[in-house]
Formats: structure tokens, C-alpha cells, sequence
């Protein structure tokens, strides 16, 4: 379990890799039909999409009951339908204030070429 | 020139909705989908992901600007109040400067209340480099 404790400040926690294809805008413009036409381009409300699904792959030992407190995103650049991208998550810094355990996560998330797509920075309450 | 308001997007979040988001985003913490599970908690029952809601901000910035200026723009929000089951969520922000910075949110209108779920910034980036040529000097440029 990647509890408080063995979260460590300044750290690579993992990488996860992802295809922006047919498939998966499918399932995003079939909840949101009006991003269908930033097609093929991916629409920047799917860089959410991209850092959650990096961020429960890596952290699948989690505990349960965190909570995301704030999220900052900065968009360098926005992927094209087959691009194969690559999202590293870190942890940023972890205390503790008013007893509760703080943890921010940061993500960079890079085309198949290794430029720079967006990042990301997760501030969360941390459960256990 | 940039607008005093953003566009407003404005999305159900229904069960469903909630269901598919965590298909999509494969996060099935039971606090969205387990109504049992979710009544036990300090919420009192099932919200909807926060991230959900903030694709709702991007929507907004992307209807005002045009998807082209995402990039280079930034976000930085607090998530202020969970959004539950059977809301509809509204995104919207106001110019706060001439720098490209704009006051942001999102709120919640249903379940008797009308509330900020969401606060904070975004910063718009600079509009794409424009051709250096034009059309015309182009063909200046062509003539024999």
C-alpha cells in the first residue's frame, strides 16, 4: 500500500503509456459530443482524461478515500489521433499542516518523440 | 481584444454520465458509483469525479478561444465542493486582468442549492504566430 509514509518527496513514481485512438475519443466525444469537432485533434478537456488514467495505473496500490484538493494543467501542445503518448507521474512534496497529509503529484505527459505535451500538478489529502 | 466573459458550458451529471466518466478514466473509487458505500462517508453520498467537472472549464475556455489557443494556456483551480449526483454543472469565468488572466468556475445548480464546486485561474496564451507573409505579398512577390 503506498501510504503517507513510503511516498517519497522528489520522486518518479512511474510512467504510463496511452494511444490516443478512434476508440478512446469514442468514448470521450460519446459524453461530450460537441468535442467532437476538434477532431483529429485531441480536445484539451481530454488532458484530465490522460492524467487520471496514468495516475490510477501507477498508483493502483493506493489507499482508499484521498481526496483531490486542486489540480493546475499547462498545455504545451495537443496530440493528434494515433499519437502514442507517455505520461510520467512524480511526487512533488508531501506534508503534513493541520494534520492532514498534503501530497502533490506532478505529470508531464510527452509525445512518442519525447516532446513535451502538457503537464499536470494534483494537489490531494492524502487518506492513510 | 479578449471577451469580459467566457462562454458558458453547462453538462448534467446523472448517473450515467458518472458511470461513463469512470469507464473512461478508469477510476471506479466506489465514493462515484457505490450509492451503499457512498452514504456511509463524510459526503453522504455519491459525487461526481472532480475532474469531471473540470473538463467543463476547458470546454469553456476552448468555446471562447477556440481549441488553436489551449495551447499555452494554463489552469490552476481548486476543487471547493463535491458535485453530486443529478446536478447540473455550469462552467464560466470573467476577465480578471489584461494579461490574459481570467477568474474561473464552476457551480453547481440542482439538489436545492446553487454553489461553487470550482474556483480559480486561467491564463490564455498568446494567440498563434501569425504568417509573416500575407496573401497578397505573396503574390507581389510571384508577379513576374
Amino acid at each position: 500500500m503506498m501510504t503517507f509514509d513510503r511516498l517519497q518527496a522528489d520522486s518518479v513514481l512511474g510512467q504510463c503509456d496511452f494511444e490516443f485512438s478512434e476508440a478512446t475519443f469514442g468514448e470521450w466525444w460519446a459524453l461530450f459530443p460537441d468535442d467532437a469537432a476538434s477532431r483529429p485533434t485531441m480536445p484539451s478537456a481530454m488532458v484530465a482524461m490522460v492524467l487520471m488514467r496514468a495516475f490510477m495505473s501507477i498508483m493502483r496500490d493506493r489507499p482508499p478515500g484521498n481526496i483531490h484538493a486542486g489540480q493546475k494543467f499547462r498545455i504545451v501542445s495537443l496530440p493528434v489521433l494515433g499519437d502514442r503518448l507517455s505520461t510520467q507521474l512524480r511526487c512533488l512534496s508531501k506534508d503534513i499542516r493541520n494534520s492532514r497529509r498534503w501530497v502533490t503529484f506532478g505529470s508531464e505527459t510527452s509525445d512518442a518523440a519525447g516532446r513535451p505535451l502538457f503537464f499536470g500538478e494534483m494537489t490531494t489529502l492524502w487518506a492513510a | 481584444m479578449r471577451p469580459i466573459n467566457l462562454i458558458e458550458r453547462r453538462f448534467h451529471v446523472d448517473r450515467a454520465a458518472i458511470r461513463r466518466y469512470a469507464d473512461i478514466t478508469q477510476d471506479y473509487n466506489p465514493i462515484h458509483l457505490d450509492p451503499d458505500f457512498a452514504a456511509k462517508t463524510s459526503m453522504g453520498g455519491v459525487i461526481a469525479h472532480g475532474m469531471l467537472s473540470l473538463s467543463l472549464l476547458w470546454q469553456s475556455l476552448a468555446a471562447t478561444f477556440g481549441e488553436e489557443r489551449m495551447p499555452g494556456t494554463a489552469l490552476d483551480i481548486r476543487f471547493v465542493k463535491p458535485v453530486r449526483e443529478d446536478d447540473w454543472v455550469i462552467a464560466g469565468g470573467m476577465k480578471a486582468d489584461e494579461q490574459g488572466h481570467y477568474d474561473v468556475w464552476v457551480r453547481a445548480d440542482g439538489n436545492g442549492r446553487c454553489e461553487t464546486v470550482i474556483a480559480g485561474t486561467a491564463t490564455i496564451g498568446p494567440p498563434p504566430a501569425r504568417p509573416t507573409t500575407s496573401a497578397s505579398t505573396l503574390i507581389a512577390k510571384e508577379s513576374p
